[in-house]
C-alpha cells in the first residue's frame, strides 16, 4: 500500500529528454500489429469490451420489467416505457403505475436474463441468501445466481450495474483529468520557463484580469453557484463552466486591451512567463497532499452525497500524471522539424501549440489515461468501501465489498464484487502496459 | 449515577447505530462445585474508541463512563440486577425533611481514600462545589446542578451532612446520590473552594470567579493530567488506572486494599473480583470476531446483528465453543421522528396527523426487527420503555402495517394522485405540492439505512416518495435543531430512572432550539409533564404517564421502531458473568474465575 | 550548490504558503458551526440554558478562537459589502447577511431590519404565554427565528404576512407586539426602496492587516499549535499526531526496507530477462498483485493466518499483547515484531509493484546508454555490468521517492492501521473524518503536506548533492 502513487499515471511520472525520434509513416500500422502480438494483450482488451457492452446493456440484462410482453391482450415495451417516461415522452397509464411486473399475468413476456434491478429488495428473500441456498421464489427465473445482500438485493445485478457505474467513474473522471492535464502539460512543456515571453503591461493587465475576472465569475456569482448546487450535479456543472468562461473573458480583454499600451517604455519590456515553474509547483502541491485524504475532506463538505461529484472530484484532483507525462511529450516535439518549419511559416505559437503540437503528442497519452482509469475506479472502490461519497440507492462494487465487511459469512458478497474489482483493474493496467510496450517512444526501438 | 446515566443518555443521543434481541436471558452462570468467589484473573474488554478522558466530570463519552463507574464512586448505585438504587458511599437511607426539600446524609464509617482518610461531607461539598464552579469545563453539569442551594456539614460528625435544594422535583434524591464524589484534599490540596461555601457559588458568582487562586485551581482542574495520567486519577472505588496506550488499551488495576473489602456482600458493588480490566480500543468493529477467535477479548459488545448471529449459530466455531452469548434487553428506543410543526420554508406535509399516522401504516416495524435487525430489538410503541414497568401502558396500541389504511388516510387528508404520475399531490396555499419527503440520517451506522430502503420501497406504492439523505452529524444535529427537516432517525438511550419527558417533548425545549426536535406539546401535555416532575411518589405519577402516552400516541411526533438488545458475549470462565439492563449490559467487576481456571495469574 | 538551495527555498516558501492557504480554506469551509462543536453538546441544548447565557457563551467562545475577525490580509468584495461584517459573531447570521447584500446591497437598511429583528425577537422571548395563545406566541417567535436566516424577497415576505396575520388574530400580540412587527415590516420596506444592486458589481479591495484568521492560524501552525480535538477529550491536535506519528513513522521504515529489498532485486531481475516470458510472468503478476485492493488482502490474511480453525500464528490487533508493559525490553521488542508483521506486509505489497515498475523502467533506459556498452565492450560480465553501472545509476531516481512517501503512508494508512487497529496517523485520520473531528483532519493534511514538501526539498538537494549531472539551473 504505501508506495503506491496516488493514481497509476505516476508510473510514467518519469521525466525524459530522450532520441528525438521522428514518427514514422506506418506507426499506427506497426503498433497495432506489435499490440496484437501479445496475446495477454488481447485477452484483456478484449475483457474490458466486454466489459463496456455490459456496461451499456446493463438495463437489458438486468431489469425488474420485461422487455417485451403482451399483457391484458395489449404488447407492451416496459423498459422502453421507463426510458421514455424518464425522458418526458411518455405517461404511462394511471392502471400501469403500481403495476406488479412480477405477479402479473401475461401472454407472453421476454424478460432480462436478471430479473431484479440493482437496488431493489426481494423481501423474500432478505438477510443475506447464498447463491446454493435454498431460495424462497416461484420459479428458477427468478433465482438470485449470485446471491442477494443483506436487505435481498441481487448480486448479480448490482455487478452489471457496478460495471456500468465504475466505467463511468472511470472515463468521466480520466476525461476531465485528462483535459486538465493534457492542456497544462502541454503548455508547461511546450513553452517552458523561457520560451513564452509577454510585455509587462500584459502581464500586469493579465494578473488585474485574473482577479477582476475572479470576481465577476465567482464572487458576484456565489450565491447562483450555491444555489445551482442544490439543484443537482449537471446545473452546478454548467453554472461553474459560465463562471470560468467569464473569468476567462474578463482576462482576455484586459490582455487585449494592455497591447494598447506596448508602446510604453516599461510597460512594453518583455519578460519570460515561467509556464513551467508555475505548473510544476501546482503539481507538487497537489502530490504533497494525500489524494485520499483531500477527497474524504472535500466530500464531507458536499451536503448531498451525488457519484457525479465524486468523478469530478476525482478528475479534478487526478490530472497530475497526465500533466507530467505531456509535459515530457511536449519536450520532445517541441524542438521536432515540423514545429520549426510552422514557426518559421510565422505562425502564432498558440496556433502552433494547438494546432500542431498538441494532437502529434496525444497518442502516447493514451497509455497514461488507461493507468488512470484504473486508478480512479480502485479510488472509487476505496471510496464506497469506506462508505464516502456514494449514496445509499446506487450500487457499486466497493460499496457491496463494504457490506462483505460486515457479514464475513457472506463469502458471495465478496468474491464476486472483489473479483470484478480486481479483474477490471488489472485489464486496465495490463492494456495500459502493452500500449507503452509499442508507443512509448522510449521503448520503441528496443 | 444520575449524572452518569444522564450523560449517558445524551450520549446516546446518536445515530441509529442499530441493534437488537428477542429473549433476554437471565440465567444464572453456569457454575458447579466453585461456588466461593476468588480474586484474579483478568477481563479484556473491547471498545471501539477510547474514552474522553478520566476526569471525574470532564470525560463523558459512553466508553468513559464504561471505565469510570470502576473508578469512582457514589452515595448510591444501581444494582445490576434488581435495578434498585442501594447505598454505596452513604450509610443507609437520607433522612428527608418533611416538605422534601433538605436531605440529610451520612458517610460510611469504612469509606476511606487510598491514603487512609475517611470520605467525609466535605469532600461531597468540594464535588458539588467543583459542578458548579464556573471556570471548571463542565458547563453543562453547572447548569444540571443549579436545584442545588447548599451542602452543610455537620460540626459534630464530619461524615454527616445536608444538603438543600429549591424546590419538589422527582428526581431530585437520585441527582444527589448519582455524583460522583472527589476528594477535596486531592484535588485542593491548598483549600481553595474552603473559601467558599456552596450557596456562595450562587450569591457570590462574581467575586469567586475573579478570585486569581480560584482561577489557578480551576486551571489546575481542568488539566489534562486528571483525565489520563495514572498518578492523577484518583477515586474511592475498587481500581485505579494502571497504564493507558492511546488508541490500544486502558489498563485498570485491583487496589491491594480496598476499604470496600471489608463489605463484601452488602450490596453488589462490594464485588470487585478481576485483578485487572483491561479495556481494548479497536476502532474496525469487523476485525473484533477475528480478535475473539484469536483469544485476544473476553468480553465483547454491540457486534453488528449479522456478526453477532453467524457467531451463535456456528455451533462448531471457537466463539460458540468458549462465549456465552447474552442479550440483555435496553432502557434505550430507536425511532424516526416527524417534523410536525415545519416552519414557514417548509411544506407543511407533516403538520397533519394523518400524514404521520400513514407513514406508520406503511412501516413494517415488525418485518424490519427481523430482517433489518436479525431480531435483535423488541418492538416499542411509545416514548417510554416497556421495562420501565411504573410507567409504561402496557394497553398502549400502535399502528400495525397496513398499506390500504395508509392509503384511505392520505385520501382523507386531501392527498391524491390526480396527475397519474404515481405521486399523490394536494394543493397548498395555491400550489401544487407532491407527497415528498426527506429522511435524515447521520452518516456512519449500516443497518438504519436499509430499514429506510425497506419503507421507501413500500412508501412508493402508496404514492409517498421519500428519499433518503445521510449526512454529517454535526449537520444533522444543526438542521433538527433549527427544525429544517421532515424527518429524521436517531436512537436515544435512556436508563432506569424515572423518565422525565421535559426534555423531549416540552413545547419550550422545541421553542428554543432545543431536543424537541419535533415540535410535539400544546399546553395539555406541558402541564401532565409538569405534574409529573413535581410528584414524587411513583404511584401517582402513573396514570399521569399513561396519559401522556395516550396523547402522544394520537399524535405520533415519531414513529417509534423498537428498543434494542444488547449483543453481548462473554467467555465462558467467568463465573458470576450476568448480563444486566444498565448500560452496557454487564458488570465486569463482579465476574470471578476460580483458581483452575485462571489465564492470567 | 548553495546558490541552488537558495533558489529551491525560494520556490520552497510560496509553494508551502499554497498549500497552508488551501488547507486553511477547507477548514473554515468544514460543515457545522465550529462555534457550537466547541461548545458542549448538552449546553446548547439543556433546557436549563437561557438564551441569553447561549449569546455569552458563544460570543465567548467565537472571540477566543478568533472567529470574529476578517478572514485574511486582504479582501476582494463588492462595494455593497461592508468591511466591518466579520464582527456579527453568529455565523449564520453572518452568513445570512452576506446574502442579503448581495441581493440587495444596502448595508445600512439591512443592519436597521436586522435589529428590528433581533428587538422583536427579544421581545417575543420574553413573553408571556398564556395556555390558550401558547401556540400562536410561538409561531410568531418561530417566524421571527425562521426571517434571520432567509435573505430572498419571496421568503422574506411570506413570513411578513404572517407575522401580520397573527398579529391581527391573536389579542395578546395585538396589545404588545403590534408595534414590533410593524417595525420590522417598514424596515424591510426600507431596505426595498433604498435597493442598491448595482453596488454588488463594483469590485472593492479591502485591507485587513495583520490581525485577522489566517495569519493567526499561520502564527499557530508555525508553532505547530493546530488547535484542539473536538471529541478526544479536546486534546490539542498536534498531541494526538505526536502520539501516531511514531507508529506510521516505524510501519512505514520497514515497509519502506521490506519492499525496495523485494523490489530492486525484482526490477533487475526484470531487465535481464527483458522481454522473454520470465519478465512477462513477473510483470503480470505484479500486475494481478498491485489489483487486489488492500482492505481485501487484509480479510484474507486475517481470516487464514490468525485463526484457531485455520492458522493461528499473528495477532489480529494492537501493539502489544496482554500486560506486556511488564515484560522486559527484549520480549516486548520481539512482542512487537510479531504485532507489526502483518499491518507491515499489507503495507509493502502494493509498493513492491510500483518500486520495481520504476527501477526496470529506469534501468531500460541506462542500459541502452553508451557507457554500458563501452562497458560491454570492454569485456565486463553482464551480471557486473547489470549490478555495477546499471542498478547503481537507477537507484538514484528511486529514492527521490521517499518524500512522495509520506501521503502515501497515511493514506495506505487509513486503510491497513483502522483493520489491524494501530494508534497510527491513518487511525487518528479515519476516527477524526467517523466522529467530524474537523481540527484533527485539518492538523494532519497540513502537517502532512509541509512535511512531503519539505521532504521533496531536501531529496531534491540530496540527489543535486549526489549526482552532479542534475543541472543547478533547473528548480
Amino acid at each position: 500500500m504505501m508506495q503506491q502513487p496516488d493514481n497509476e499515471a505516476e508510473l510514467d511520472a518519469v521525466e525524459m529528454d530522450g532520441p528525438i525520434l521522428g514518427a514514422p509513416q506506418s506507426f499506427w500500422a506497426s503498433a497495432r500489429e506489435r499490440f496484437r502480438k501479445n496475446q495477454v494483450n488481447m485477452i484483456a482488451l478484449r475483457f474490458l469490451l466486454f466489459l463496456v457492452t455490459v456496461a451499456l446493456l446493463a438495463d437489458f440484462i438486468a431489469y425488474d420489467k420485461p422487455l417485451i410482453c403482451k399483457l391484458d391482450g395489449v404488447v407492451e415495451f416496459p423498459l422502453f416505457g421507463d426510458y421514455l417516461s424518464d425522458l418526458g415522452l411518455y405517461k404511462r397509464p394511471v392502471e400501469r403505475i403500481h403495476q406488479d411486473w412480477r405477479q402479473a399475468k401475461y401472454d407472453w413476456a421476454i424478460w432480462p436474463l436478471v430479473r431484479y434491478k440493482a437496488n431493489q429488495i426481494d423481501y423474500d428473500n432478505q438477510r443475506l441468501t447464498g447463491p446454493f441456498a435454498v431460495q424462497r421464489m416461484s420459479s428458477w427465473k427468478w433465482r438470485h445466481f449470485l446471491g442477494t445482500g443483506r436487505d435481498g438485493r441481487d448480486v448479480l445485478s448490482g455487478l452489471i450495474h457496478g460495471t456500468r457505474i465504475a466505467l463511468t467513474i472511470g472515463f468521466i473522471a480520466m476525461g476531465i483529468a485528462g483535459f486538465i492535464g493534457i492542456i497544462l502539460g502541454a503548455v508547461a512543456g511546450f513553452w517552458g520557463d523561457e520560451r513564452w515571453q509577454l510585455h509587462l503591461g500584459g502581464i500586469l493587465f493579465g494578473i488585474l484580469g485574473l482577479i477582476l475576472g475572479f470576481f465577476y465569475g465567482f464572487q458576484v456569482r456565489s450565491y447562483v453557484l450555491r444555489d445551482a448546487l442544490v439543484n443537482g450535479a449537471a446545473s452546478f456543472l454548467g453554472q461553474l463552466l459560465l463562471s470560468f468562461l467569464i473569468m476567462i473573458g474578463v482576462t482576455v480583454l484586459f490582455v487585449q486591451f494592455s497591447k494598447l499600451f506596448k508602446r510604453v517604455p516599461i510597460l512594453g519590456k518583455r519578460y519570460n512567463v515561467w509556464v513551467d515553474i508555475i505548473i510544476s509547483r501546482v503539481i507538487e502541491i497537489k502530490t504533497a497532499i494525500p489524494t485520499i485524504l483531500l477527497i474524504i475532506t472535500i466530500m464531507s463538505l458536499v451536503e448531498k452525497k451525488n457519484i457525479y461529484f465524486v468523478m469530478v472530484i476525482i478528475g479534478l484532483l487526478g490530472w497530475m500524471g497526465v500533466a507530467r507525462f505531456m509535459k515530457g511529450e511536449m519536450l520532445r516535439t517541441r524542438s521536432m522539424a515540423y514545429i520549426e518549419a510552422a514557426r518559421s511559416m510565422g505562425l502564432s505559437e498558440v496556433r502552433i501549440l494547438f494546432r500542431h503540437a498538441i494532437p502529434n503528442s496525444l497518442t502516447p497519452v493514451l497509455i497514461v489515461l488507461t493507468f488512470g482509469i484504473a486508478g480512479a475506479i480502485s479510488l472509487e472502490a476505496s471510496l464506497s468501501f469506506l462508505g464516502i461519497g456514494v449514496p445509499d440507492d446506487v450500487v457499486t462494487w466497493g460499496g457491496m465489498l463494504r457490506e462483505a465487511r460486515s457479514s464475513q459469512s457472506a463469502w458471495w458478497l465478496a468474491v464476486f464484487p472483489g473479483l470484478a474489482i480486481f479483474l477490471t483493474v488489472t485489464a486496465l493496467n495490463l492494456v495500459g502496459e502493452g500500449l507503452r510496450d509499442v508507443l512509448d517512444p522510449r521503448l520503441r526501438h528496443e | 449515577m444520575v449524572t452518569k446515566y444522564f450523560w449517558g443518555g445524551i450520549a446516546g443521543l446518536l445515530l441509529l447505530l442499530l441493534t437488537a434481541g428477542c429473549k433476554p436471558e437471565m440465567q444464572s452462570p453456569t457454575g458447579g462445585a466453585d461456588t466461593i468467589p476468588v480474586r484474579g484473573d483478568w477481563v479484556r474488554i473491547y471498545h471501539s474508541a477510547d474514552p474522553d478522558g478520566l476526569h471525574p466530570f470532564n470525560g463523558k463519552n459512553a466508553f468513559a463512563t464504561f471505565i469510570k463507574e470502576n473508578i469512582y464512586m457514589y452515595l448510591a448505585d444501581f444494582n445490576s440486577q434488581t435495578l434498585l438504587s442501594e447505598p454505596s458511599l452513604m450509610n443507609g437511607e437520607p433522612e428527608i425533611s418533611a416538605d422534601g426539600l433538605s436531605f440529610t446524609y451520612e458517610m460510611r464509617p469504612e469509606a476511606r481514600w487510598d491514603n487512609g482518610d475517611p470520605i467525609t461531607g466535605e469532600d461531597y461539598a468540594f464535588s458539588i462545589k467543583c459542578a458548579k464552579n464556573p471556570l471548571t469545563d463542565n458547563a453543562q453539569s453547572r447548569t444540571y446542578h443549579s436545584f442545588i442551594l447548599d451542602v452543610k456539614v455537620d460540626p459534630t460528625n464530619p461524615r454527616r451532612f445536608t444538603v438543600s435544594t429549591d424546590e419538589p422535583f422527582f428526581l431530585t434524591q437520585i441527582a444527589l446520590e448519582g455524583i460522583e464524589v472527589i476528594s477535596h484534599q486531592f484535588y485542593d490540596s491548598s483549600n481553595v473552594l474552603g473559601k467558599y461555601s456552596v450557596a456562595d457559588f450562587k450569591a457570590r458568582e462574581a467575586e469567586i470567579v475573579d478570585d486569581p487562586a480560584v482561577k489557578a485551581f480551576s486551571e489546575n482542574f481542568n488539566s489534562d493530567k486528571y483525565n489520563r495520567d495514572p498518578a492523577f486519577i484518583y477515586g474511592s472505588g475498587p481500581y485505579k488506572l494502571e497504564s493507558w496506550t492511546p488508541g490500544e488499551n486502558v489498563t485498570l488495576v485491583r487496589k491491594k486494599d480496598w476499604w470496600g473489602d471489608q463489605l463484601r456482600g452488602k450490596g453488589s458493588y462490594f464485588q470487585a473480583y478481576p485483578e485487572k480490566l483491561i479495556y481494548k480500543t479497536i476502532r474496525d468493529r469487523e476485525t473484533v470476531p477475528a480478535a475473539t477467535q484469536n483469544g485476544e477479548l473476553d468480553v465483547v459488545r454491540d457486534m453488528s446483528p449479522d456478526d453477532y448471529l453467524a457467531a451463535r449459530e456456528d455451533t462448531a466455531g471457537y466463539i460458540y465453543k468458549n462465549f456465552n452469548f447474552h442479550t440483555p434487553p435496553s432502557y434505550g428506543f430507536q425511532f424516526l421522528g416527524f417534523n410536525c410543526r415545519p416552519p414557514a420554508n417548509r411544506q407543511p406535509i407533516l403538520e397533519d396527523a394523518r400524514v404521520r399516522k400513514a407513514f406508520a401504516y406503511i412501516t413494517q416495524i415488525d418485518s424490519i426487527i427481523q430482517n433489518v435487525y436479525s431480531g435483535f430489538g423488541k418492538r416499542q410503541i411509545g416514548p417510554i420503555s416497556p421495562i420501565n414497568k411504573d410507567e409504561y401502558h402496557a394497553a398502549l396500541k400502535g399502528y400495525e402495517f397496513n398499506p390500504e389504511k395508509a392509503k384511505q388516510l392520505l385520501d382523507e387528508a386531501g392527498w391524491v394522485d390526480a396527475d397519474g404520475n404515481g405521486v399523490r399531490e394536494k394543493m397548498i396555499k395555491g400550489k401544487k405540492v407532491e407527497l415528498r419527503l426527506e429522511i435524515l440520517l447521520s452518516n456512519g451506522g449500516e443497518t438504519g439505512p436499509r430499514m429506510v430502503r425497506v419503507i421507501i420501497d413500500q412508501a412508493q406504492k402508496v404514492g409517498m416518495v421519500l428519499e433518503l439523505n445521510r449526512i454529517d452529524f454535526s449537520v444533522l444535529q444543526q438542521r433538527i435543531r433549527d427544525h429544517d427537516f421532515d424527518i429524521f432517525g436517531l436512537g436515544f438511550s435512556a436508563s432506569p430512572l424515572p423518565t422525565d419527558l421535559k426534555q423531549l417533548w416540552a413545547t419550550e425545549n422545541w421553542a428554543n432550539n432545543g431536543t424537541n426536535y419535533f415540535g410535539f406539546g400544546n399546553a395539555t401535555t406541558d402541564s401532565l409533564i409538569n405534574q409529573i416532575r413535581a410528584t414524587p411518589l411513583a404511584a401517582d405519577r402513573t396514570p399521569l404517564y399513561h396519559k401522556f402516552q395516550e396523547l402522544w400516541i394520537d399524535e405520533l411526533p415519531a414513529l417509534v421502531i423498537m428498543s434494542p438488545t444488547e449483543r453481548i458475549w462473554i467467555h465462558k470462565r467467568f463465573h458470576n458473568a450476568n448480563p444486566t439492563t444498565l448500560r452496557p449490559g454487564y458488570k465486569a467487576y463482579e465476574f470471578w474465575v476460580p483458581l483452575a481456571d485462571q489465564k492470567f495469574k | 550548490m548553495l546558490k541552488y538551495i537558495l533558489r529551491r527555498l525560494l520556490v520552497l516558501t510560496p509553494t508551502l504558503l499554497a498549500i497552508l492557504l488551501i488547507t486553511f480554506v477547507i477548514s473554515r469551509n468544514t460543515p457545522g458551526d465550529p462555534v457550537y462543536r466547541e461548545l458542549d453538546a448538552q449546553f446548547r441544548e439543556g433546557s436549563h440554558v437561557t438564551p441569553e447565557r447561549k449569546d455569552q457563551e458563544y460570543a465567548r467562545v467565537s472571540h477566543a478562537r478568533g472567529y470574529d475577525l476578517p478572514t485574511f490580509y486582504v479582501s476582494l468584495t463588492s462595494l455593497a459589502y461592508p468591511d466591518t461584517l466579520h464582527r456579527v459573531l453568529d455565523l449564520s447570521d453572518r452568513a445570512n447577511l452576506a446574502e442579503m447584500v448581495s441581493i440587495y446591497g444596502n448595508w445600512e437598511s439591512i443592519v436597521s431590519y436586522y435589529r428590528q429583528l433581533k428587538k422583536g425577537l427579544l421581545r417575543i422571548r420574553s413573553h408571556k404565554m398564556p395556555p390558550d395563545q401558547k401556540d400562536s406566541i410561538l409561531e410568531a417567535q418561530v417566524t421571527i427565528e425562521q426571517l434571520l436566516k432567509v435573505a430572498k424577497r419571496p421568503e422574506i415576505e411570506y413570513r411578513l404576512q404572517i407575522l401580520e396575520t397573527l398579529s391581527q388574530s391573536v389579542p395578546l400580540l395585538v396589545d404588545s407586539m403590534q408595534s414590533e412587527f410593524y417595525g420590522i415590516q417598514g424596515s424591510f420596506g426600507a431596505v426595498l426602496e433604498t435597493q442598491s444592486t448595482w453596488k454588488n458589481y463594483v469590485p472593492t479591495l479591502h485591507f485587513h492587516g495583520l490581525h485577522n484568521q489566517f495569519h493567526q492560524w499561520l502564527m499557530g501552525v508555525l508553532r505547530l499549535d493546530f488547535g484542539r480535538s473536538y471529541s478526544d477529550g479536546k486534546r490539542p491536535v498536534f498531541t494526538l499526531i505526536k502520539e501516531a506519528l511514531p507508529w506510521t513513522m516505524v510501519m512505514g521504515f520497514f515497509s519502506f526496507v521490506l519492499s525496495y529489498m523485494i523490489a530492486i532485486p525484482l526490477g533487475v531481475y526484470g531487465v535481464r530477462k527483458r522481454n522473454q516470458w520470465q519478465d512477462r510472468t513477473v510483470t503480470i503478476s505484479l500486475f494481478l498483485l498491485h489489483s487486489i485492493p488492500s482492505f481485501v488482502a487484509a480479510m484474507l490474511v486475517m481470516t487464514f493466518l490468525c485463526n484457531p480453525a485455520y492458522l493461528q500464528l499473528f495477532p489480529t490487533t494492537g501493539l502489544s499483547s496482554d500486560g506486556a508493559e511488564l515484560w522486559p525490553l527484549g520480549y516486548r521488542l520481539v512482542d512487537y515484531a510479531h504485532h507489526l508483521t502483518l499491518p507491515i506486509l499489507i503495507f509493502s505489497y502494493g509498493g513492491v509493484t510500483f518500486v520495481s515498475r520504476q527501477m526496470r523502467g529506469g534501468m531500460m533506459e541506462s542500459i541502452q546508454s553508451d557507457y554500458v556498452r563501452t562497458a560491454r565492450a570492454k569485456g565486463l560480465s553482464e551480471h557486473t555490468v547489470v549490478w555495477r553501472h546499471v542498478v547503481r545509476n537507477s537507484i538514484l531516481p528511486i529514492l527521490t521517492h521517499l518524500a512522495g512517501l509520506f501521503p502515501a503512508l497515511v493514506a495506505g494508512g487509513v486503510i491497513t492501521e483502522s483493520i489491524f487497529s494501530i494508534p497510527g496517523m491513518g487511525l487518528l485520520t479515519i476516527g477524526a473524518l467517523g466522529s467530524y473531528d474537523h481540527p484533527v483532519t485539518i492538523g494532519v493534511l497540513t502537517l502532512t503536506a509541509s512535511a512531503t514538501l519539505f521532504g521533496i526539498f531536501v531529496t531534491d538537494i540530496l540527489t543535486a548533492w549526489a549526482d552532479p549531472r542534475i543541472s543547478f539551473v533547473e528548480a
